[in-house]
């Protein structure tokens, strides 16, 4: 049985694995969007919301679902340095890799782009842009402006929003979708299809709809909290099937351990 | 292994502290319901309680009673019992009469109204097509008594219902006489304390308190009329009396005129 509990937990793992994405109503739409974006003529899409929304799930579906058909690269870490960032993206477009000791220069890189137009068109999605300087999204503008390079970026929109209201951004991105907390539905539907494609129908009918509402009013609907306290909620329950299997019932799921669970991560205050 | 056996604790604190909340909580709105009731209820009271506080801490402690101890005996009170004169005792409790209080002509208003010519009041109501409220203290034959040397019936009109005249206060006298009814020595009393005849407007004010003890307006004219005569402390104490018993916010007001002494 510990090993049920166990394995229930791994499913819980916070990643952005293409496997542990769910398909819900709202993230198929904003999927379509975002995927006849890249279809138009755009320089630029921007996925922003709060982070735990999905957004590095989407990207990486994206990538993915795209990456036999079209010519895409996915930076799933930020590279901060202007140096890396560039020779990174000239090796994906040359397919050749830079020795250590030179660099590219901007200038070459754009003219570089610019003999490259109309033959060939090169997706860069780029998660957590954030965490990108100012000049160097400046390069990423020009860039785009070559027609050649498109990229679509994630921001998180707390952080950035003056970024995003910036008057090369507001003209440049022509595709904007946010990306939003899941509703206690969303959320339950979340959790189910997790549970139930691992093959853990069993448990996953043991949650109630007052179950997915409390985990709900902890979470706030952020997928990533959710996986987090799911994950603590498992964990406990592997402890009292391991040590004190009488505490636990096998036909309703315990409060007692969803409560705890939001004690242990600061939900509740106990 | 001991991490969960620390949380469990925790859980429990806070599952008690939850329980406990929420029992103080169920315990607390029937408190909180029953209160709002006691104040819906009791609110004139309450309020007339921290005002008692009020006066009793700033006059008849500092300077009223010095002196009401020394008039003890000559001063006349207005009781809802028979005799109107009896000694002052202001801690004794007495039984409130709950009798309806006999509608009291308010002379301010009546004086206001009757500068509208009666004229134009029936023009109006007819063309509303409303019928005209009668007169509820003079009747058309009292009026016609009041200017019997006048045969103009527009000078009729023009006649204001709050009368000042000689013959008002005769007339007002010989219905007392007949009806024997509180309102006509209430207004009578009324009448003699706006002409300044202070010591007939305590008379009349002591007749009508006589027939119906229960009147506000008999009380408050009493005192007032001792004030005017001097007899600040006396009208204060008798009023403060009277207040005690019935809570009268009229009668209050009419304290603090005195006390203030805008009266």
């Amino acid at each position: 049985m510990s090993s049920q509990y166990r394995a229930l937990k791994d499913i819980f793992i916070d990643s952005v694995e293409k496997d542990a994405y769910v398909e819900l109503e709202y993230a198929t739409y904003n999927y379509k969007i975002l995927e006849s974006g890249l279809e138009k003529p755009l320089k630029m899409l921007l996925l922003f919301g709060r982070p735990g929304t999905g957004k590095s799930m989407l990207l990486n579906k994206l990538y993915h679902n795209l990456k036999e058909s079209r010519e895409i690269h996915y930076f799933d870490a930020p590279i901060l340095s202007e140096k890396e960032f560039l020779r990174r993206i000239f090796e994906s477009i040359s397919s050749q890799s830079i020795p250590q000791n030179m660099k590219v220069n901007f200038d070459g890189l754009l003219k570089y782009c610019k003999s490259l137009k109309d033959k060939r068109e090169i997706i860069f999605l780029l998660d957590e842009c954030q965490l990108y300087s100012e000049s160097l999204m400046e390069k990423i503008r020009l860039l785009s402006d070559t027609r050649v390079v498109k990229f679509v970026i994630t921001l998180h929109k707390t952080d950035n929003e003056e970024v995003i209201a910036k008057e090369h951004f507001k003209t440049r991105i022509w595709e904007v979708i946010e990306m939003i907390n899941a509703t206690p539905s969303d959320l339950e539907l979340y959790i189910k299809k997790k549970m139930i494609k691992k093959g853990f129908m069993e448990v996953a009918n043991m949650l109630s709809k007052k179950d997915f509402k409390y985990i709900h009013s902890c979470t706030r609907g952020n997928f990533r909290e959710t996986n987090k306290y799911l994950y603590t909620v498992f964990d406990i329950y592997e402890y009292y099937d391991e040590i004190e299997p009488h505490k636990i019932s096998k036909r309703k799921f315990s409060r007692k351990i969803l409560e705890m669970a939001g004690i242990r991560l600061g939900y509740i205050h106990g | 292994m001991d991490k969960i056996e620390k949380l469990e604790q925790r859980w429990f604190k806070y599952k008690a502290k939850k329980v406990g909340s929420s029992t103080f909580i169920f315990l607390l709105f029937p408190l909180f319901i029953a209160g709002g009731y006691f104040i819906g209820v009791h609110f004139d009271k309450l309020e007339d309680m921290l005002f008692n506080k009020k006066i009793a801490s700033n006059h008849i402690e500092s300077k009223v009673v010095p002196i009401i101890k020394q008039e003890e005996k000559n001063i006349t009170i207005l009781t809802p019992s028979p005799l109107s004169t009896i000694a002052l005792n202001v801690g004794k409790k007495e039984e409130l009469s709950l009798e309806p209080i006999i509608p009291i002509i308010d002379m301010e208003r009546e004086k206001a109204k009757s500068y509208k010519p009666v004229v134009t009041h029936h023009k109006k109501s007819v063309s509303k097509g409303v019928r005209a409220k009668p007169n509820t203290y003079l009747t058309a034959k009292e009026l016609s008594k009041v200017k019997s040397n006048s045969r103009d019936t527009t000078h009729l009109k023009k006649i204001h219902l709050y009368s000042s005249s000689k013959n008002y206060i005769e007339m007002m006298q010989e219905k007392f006489s007949k009806s024997k009814q509180p309102r006509e020595a209430l207004l009578l009393a009324k009448e003699f304390y706006r002409k300044g005849a202070y010591k007939k407007s305590e008379g009349w004010a002591l007749r009508a308190n006589k027939i119906d003890s229960n009147l506000d307006e008999s009380w408050i004219i009493f005192a007032q009329s001792k004030a005017k005569m001097d007899k600040k402390t006396e009208a204060i104490k008798i009023l403060l009396a009277y207040y005690d018993k019935t809570k009268s916010a009229k009668v209050k007001r009419a304290i603090e005129k005195i006390k203030s002494g805008k009266i």
